[in-house]
């Protein structure tokens, strides 16, 4: 039954259609919604099925409920740009095979994920998830996306989650009062310029291998940013203010991580930590002051295989003198 | 100059000792010499105010190490003279952390103002330069509110500075001529950045997650590719608040999730340029002109997924403000909004 409308509002190039809740748009054609969607009592309200282009004008789709989905995208190499999902669960879904493109996309008031992606190669751009209580964007076992220029706000879960997700671009995202900022689990990724603030819990969480953050600014976090157990992850140029517990900790279990060029200033408790067990560190040209317990540490005897070089540091343990300088 | 009379053989006895200096409550600190602290001074109480004087030219490593003040009431660091290096120290539970004053031109790099009763840094004089300084939870914790950073001095610089958790204001910026680039103010229970003074110069500074707006401006300041973010308090939270304005110039900021609205342009804001900007996903409105703010602009710029209205024009038929190639869900009124 979809299928029929599909190919009868499909047929229809660049067309202004009235989009209703429960239509299937695509694959094939251009839309323009006329007005709001909604309250809409489908679950999920609009299915959009790539290669097919989506704008919403403006315009606001919204659930009855929040037991139900908004948008899913399915097939591949949708365009959905230009419009607002409210009172759902989940806002919007990507998955298919992927390639899609969402552009100035806001989810807002929501019960679940503002964008959960499932598949690769999606670009999220200028899109905003403000209010919700899941997971604002979050990627799972999905590669090769980028997102850019998005911003998420006053969420009681975390800010953008990757798991399972690799070879992902993260540029220019912030994350504010959200309960963790960034959690990367994956290999290859790269945040660049992304920015937290007011985080319950950690900045950013990086396991997996080969990621890398560049130009990261966490502040008034518990602990800025969090390199777990992995191999080769970089932190580079990083600012990091205020933080409840620590600027930057390398944990047990990390190989051959890199901290690089950062500011670390002012926190409650230790600046940057390499933890027991965290070996091949690189701990480099930072500039590391006024924390109340500790600016540096390294719990490894002698600093075991890492390497503290260069840094400006105002207390450390060992103290002066020692492996951390 | 008779002020500091009394502390010119401290002073003395200080110069003559170039590098590591074991500094004391009450100590003066130039003209001239290159200093590096040895230790925590104080706690410096009552009768020693300020705790600590410094006057350039004059360079002071303070290495690590912090200014106590114990809560006496008395000032931190003051800075007077001209030119002035000062880097690497915290002041703490003092009234004013640091007070930049004197001829002015001086540089305050990687210093830290935490917890004291009043203000952070308070910078009084001309041609400072201020960069990455940590403002926290100052005036917050006494009956006084107190600001991160207060700039009443013209043709300031600060550059990468956090203010976080302030008792009122993260930046209150009222000299004239001031520069504020890559900033960020977070969590402060006033406005994250408040522009008063004339002709000033921000850009790429963030205001995020403050209990009142993110930017409030009242000066024909410019703003360049500001991001202000979930802002929310007990009273409406804008993005960016305009009251009292005339003539500020706001491009390609960005306003999402704010409690209010993405721009908020009061009645007394009047000849504001907004272009190319941003405003997803706030309660209220994107952007919101209210009755009696006029000859106002708003060009090329989105606000998608706002509460109420996209984009709203309190006075009659928009009456002097012109809306022009927008990018909106719905606005109101809608006949004169493009």
């Amino acid at each position: 039954m979809f299928l029929l409308l599909a190919v009868a509002l499909g047929a229809a190039p660049a067309a202004h259609a009235q989009i209703s809740c429960g239509d299937t748009l695509g694959p094939g054609g251009k839309f323009e919604a006329t007005a709001d969607i909604g309250p809409c009592s489908q679950d999920p309200a609009l299915t959009i099925v790539g290669s097919v282009k989506v704008d919403f004008a403006g315009h606001e789709l919204s659930c009855d409920s929040t037991m139900k989905n908004g948008i899913e995208i399915e097939g591949k190499g949708a365009k959905v740009e230009n419009g607002a999902v409210t009172g759902c669960d989940d806002a919007i879904t990507v998955g298919g095979e992927g390639r899609h493109k969402l552009t100035r996309m806001v989810a807002r008031g929501i019960e679940g994920h503002g964008f959960l992606l499932t598949s690769d190669g999606n670009k999220v751009k200028e899109c905003t998830v403000a209010d919700g209580n899941d997971i604002a964007i979050q990627l799972m076992s999905a590669d090769k996306n980028a997102i850019t220029d998005t911003h998420v706000a006053r969420i009681d879960d975390n800010g953008v989650q990757l798991d399972e997700s690799h070879r992902n671009k993260l540029k220019r995202v912030s994350a504010s009062a959200v309960h963790r900022g960034f959690v990367v689990f994956g290999d290859g990724n790269k945040l660049d310029d992304c920015r937290v603030m007011d985080t319950i819990a950690r900045g950013a969480v990086v396991g997996g291998d080969g990621n890398r953050l560049k130009e990261f600014s966490a502040v008034r976090v518990q602990t800025g940013v969090w390199l777990d157990a992995g191999i080769g992850n970089r932190l580079t140029k990083c600012r990091i203010a205020d933080a409840s517990l620590q600027g930057i900790a390398v944990r047990s279990g990390a190989v051959g991580a890199r901290v690089e060029k950062c500011q670390v200033i002012g926190g409650m408790y230790d600046g940057i930590v390499v933890e027991s067990g965290a070996t091949g560190t690189i701990v480099k040209k930072n500039v590391v002051l006024h924390h109340d317990r500790t600016d540096a540490v390294d719990e490894n005897a002698s600093c075991g295989t890492n390497m503290w070089t260069s840094n400006t540091i105002g207390t450390s343990d060992p103290p002066a003198g020692g492996c951390v300088q | 100059m008779r002020r500091w009379s009394g502390f010119c053989a401290v002073a003395i006895v200080l110069l003559a000792a170039r590098v590591d200096a074991q500094v004391v409550c009450g100590a003066v600190l130039g003209p001239g010499g290159s200093f590096v602290a040895t230790a925590d001074v104080g706690p410096c109480g009552v009768g020693v105010d300020p705790a600590l004087t410094i006057i350039g030219p004059v360079e002071v490593d303070f290495a690590g190490f912090r200014v106590n003040c114990d809560l006496d009431g008395v000032d931190g660091i003051a800075i007077e003279g001209k030119g002035a290096e000062v880097s690497n120290g915290s002041v703490t539970r003092c009234l004013t952390g640091v007070r930049v004053a004197g001829e002015g031109k001086h540089e305050i790099t990687q210093m830290e103002a935490e917890e004291n009763e009043d203000d952070g840094f308070v910078v009084e004089s001309d041609g400072n330069k201020l960069e990455h300084n940590l403002a926290r939870e100052n005036g917050r914790f006494s009956a006084i509110q107190g600001d991160g950073f207060e700039v009443t001095g013209d043709k300031n610089t600060l550059t990468e500075n956090w203010s976080t958790r302030n008792g009122k204001n993260g930046f209150d910026v009222d000299g004239e001529g001031c520069k504020l680039t890559g900033n960020i103010a977070a969590v402060n229970e006033e406005v994250g950045i408040k522009s008063d003074g004339a002709k000033g110069k921000f850009k790429e500074n963030t205001a995020g997650a403050n209990e009142r707006s993110g930017f409030a401006v009242t000066s024909n300041s410019t703003f360049t590719k500001e991001l202000s973010s979930g802002n929310d308090g007990d009273t409406v939270a804008h993005g960016f608040f305009l009251n009292g304005a005339m003539g500020a110039k706001l491009t390609r900021g960005v306003a999402v999730g704010n409690q209010g609205s993405g721009y908020s342009l009061f009645s007394t804001a009047s000849v504001a340029r907004i272009g190319k900007a941003v405003a997803l996903g706030n309660e209220q409105s994107g952007v919101a002109i209210t009755d009696g703010s006029t000859d106002n602009s708003v060009k090329g710029s989105t606000a998608i997924g706002n509460g109420n209205v996209d984009l709203f024009d309190g006075n009659a038929d928009c009456a002097t403000t012109t809306w022009s190639k927008n990018r909106f869900g719905h606005a109101d009124p809608a006949a004169c909004i493009d």
